[in-house]
């Protein structure tokens, strides 16, 4: 009998969504890699024409020591669980860089998405199946599994979108806690970006361009240097922030920069391995940068004005930035958050 | 050797040490409790065994070593920009800068990071108390890079920077490369200070204190006329300032990489530049003394 099952995991694009697990005869075939921007599909299967816009990984098992291995940590087998999109998967095939990066946005926003309204343009199981190629069998066998309410256990059991947790015992709760912030950081200035344009400078619309590619790049390395151990992607609320008032975005990137730098100051003496350390060194001083930049936006000369910074642990008598633990940091943050962030060991 | 004094001494620094120290509040129990168990003889060692464990030491350089590092390039800040603000050396009459800031705004900024340099001196001192090195004056310096001097320290001639008090871009892009210094030798540094609360705090603390500065110095390097962003952007040797003297500060900020990991196109748009930006790079110990040893004179040199 074969079964059919499904890992979730993480839904930023780039990084495998789903990871379905057929223990018959399925077996992985190069040419069954797909190239779709900047990103690869494994499909293990000979329908190669499906052009999925987010990787995708289906394999057999038993037939591939070699992944198995490379995905021995990751998997953990959610039986009889089938996840189906929320509506058919945008093919990314042939388009314009812009496009395909804008498709990318709304489909990473899709899977993200949660509560009412979620399936209503329904992408059936027998369909996504038959997309696979796996067609009637696959649903069928699926069908056996007997969940009716696949989908909300889907939901249920994905601490992607419901809830995350940092457990601050270790290294990895540390960093996880800076890939939150950084997520936050770069879904900040994504908007900014995308939103704010008309009330800011050509110069001042580059340089926040700038620090939403660093922001990005910090996220994507945290995510990657994290891999399995990776909380997943944050759900963030910026209802309080007025993306078309100048003010509003610069008190904003403010409060995150002078918070982020705050953040990393008063984590870093938890760090254990030293790489990780000198990293965060490296993160926090472009974010120091950042904050000054945008405070000389909003005052001229208010780069590192430590009395300002004094709610944050700053010093000015002793010229010493701000510094936070992490349980006075995520208060703060979580006015931006709408997952539920659950904190173990937090100092 | 008056324990207590500078057991006392180090709570003036630091007030809150006992608070900030609390997973290491025992230590000072500890100390308190076998001092009346202890020889007088002994003490010495005691005290030396429970700073290692309050303030604690990795690498191959101690925490002492690390201040006082840090230290020596805070006094190099500290007279640079106070040089500057007061237009000559506190000790001379001759008034040797004969830029004029173009406004009174650039004229506070300097003078808001000389004063952050002097916290950073007196911060580090303090804490060092009869560690610290010997105190370094405007006159130990050669902030000309190369300069000749007269006997009574008065500037004669020559230098890398020759201009640095009577042309304010030059002054500016000095400056740069002192705060980007600074940020990496900071960094550079961490590793020794790795999981010690107090020291390495207050040493990431003043580290983007100068990363701060760094960004600002580099806004007004811009609206001076040089092509230049807030943060290091790209370009094939790491030095994105165009100054080529200060290559030796940037060697190294080309790094695309993080631990192992590779940065450019990690996502959409995170161009080469991009990716060189959003991570600052560490400087080794013994390239930053390189660099600073520029800017001293012989017989001060590290």
């Amino acid at each position: 009998m074969v079964r059919v099952t499904y890992q979730y995991w993480g839904c930023r694009f780039g990084q495998p969504l789903f990871i379905f697990y057929t223990p018959d005869t399925h077996s992985i075939k190069s040419e069954s890699i797909l190239f779709i921007p900047d990103k690869i599909i494994t499909l293990l299967h000979s329908q190669p024409a499906v052009h999925l816009p987010y990787s995708l990984f289906l394999f057999s098992v038993t037939s591939s020591p070699l992944l198995k291995l490379f995905f021995k940590k990751r998997i953990r087998i959610l039986p009889h669980l089938v996840c189906i999109y929320e509506r058919a998967p945008v093919s990314t095939h042939n388009q314009s860089p812009n496009q395909k990066s804008s498709i990318m946005k709304s489909e990473q926003a899709i899977l993200t998405t949660s509560g009412a309204g979620a399936g209503k343009e329904g992408y059936n199981r027998r369909k996504f199946l038959s997309a696979l190629g796996m067609g009637t069998a696959g649903a069928a066998l699926l069908t056996s599994c007997g969940h009716n309410d696949w989908y909300d256990q889907f939901r249920n059991n994905n601490n992607n979108t419901n809830a995350a947790t940092l457990d601050f015992k270790d290294d990895i709760g540390i960093l996880n806690y800076a890939y939150a912030l950084e997520q936050l950081e770069a879904a900040f200035y994504t908007e900014v970006v995308a939103k704010s344009s008309s009330v800011f400078s050509a110069s001042q619309n580059a340089f926040f361009n700038d620090i939403k590619l660093h922001e990005i790049a910090h996220r994507e390395f945290f995510k990657k240097a994290l891999g399995s151990n990776a909380i997943g992607n944050l759900e963030v609320d910026f209802s309080s922030v007025n993306f078309t008032s100048k003010d509003s975005v610069l008190a904003t990137a403010k409060a995150f920069e002078d918070l982020g730098v705050a953040a990393y100051n008063g984590a870093g003496y938890k760090i254990m391995t030293e790489a990780y350390l000198v990293i965060a060194g490296q993160i926090v001083s472009v974010e120091a940068r950042h904050a000054a930049w945008v405070r000389d936006q909003i005052s001229n000369g208010s780069f590192s004005d430590l009395n300002s910074l004094s709610a944050l642990g700053a010093d000015n008598s002793k010229g010493l930035d701000a510094a936070l633990p992490p349980s006075k940091v995520l208060p703060i943050a979580a006015t931006f958050i709408k997952t539920k962030i659950d904190v173990k060991n937090v100092f | 050797m008056n324990i207590l004094n500078i057991l006392s001494e180090i709570e003036k620094v630091d007030g809150d040490i006992y608070d900030r120290l609390s997973p290491r509040r025992r230590v000072m129990k500890d100390f308190y409790n076998a001092g009346r168990k202890i020889s007088l003889a002994a003490l010495p060692l005691a005290l030396s065994s429970m700073f290692t464990k309050a303030y604690g030491q990795s690498g191959n350089r101690s925490v002492n070593d690390v201040l006082n590092f840090a230290l020596t390039l805070e006094y190099l800040e500290y007279h640079f920009y106070n040089h500057t603000v007061v237009g000559k050396d506190p000790a001379s009459s001759v008034k040797d800068v004969t830029f004029n800031f173009p406004s009174t705004a650039a004229l506070q900024a300097i003078t808001t990071i000389r004063d952050h340099e002097k916290a950073h001196v007196d911060f580090l001192k303090a804490v060092l108390g009869s560690a610290a090195r010997p105190e370094l004056a405007y006159t130990n310096f050669d902030f000309r890079a190369g300069g000749n001097y007269n006997a009574d320290n008065s500037y004669n001639s020559g230098g890398t920077f020759a201009d640095v008090y009577t042309n304010y871009a030059t002054f500016l892009k000095v400056a740069t490369a002192f705060e980007d210094t600074g940020v990496r030798a900071y960094k550079g540094q961490a590793g020794f200070l790795k999981g010690n609360q107090v020291v390495l705090t207050a040493a990431l603390q003043i580290h983007a204190v100068e990363a701060r500065h760094a960004s600002h110095l580099r806004q007004m390097a811009a609206a001076a006329g040089l092509t230049i962003k807030p943060w290091i952007t790209y370009t094939a040797n790491g030095n994105d300032t165009g100054v080529a003297p200060a290559d030796a500060v940037y060697a190294g900020e080309q790094n695309t990489t993080q631990a192992n990991v590779p940065i450019t196109n990690i996502a959409a748009d995170v161009t080469q530049a991009a990716a060189a930006e959003s991570f600052d790079e560490p400087l080794a110990t013994a390239n930053v003394v390189t660099i600073a040893n520029l800017f001293l004179k012989p017989a001060f040199r590290l």
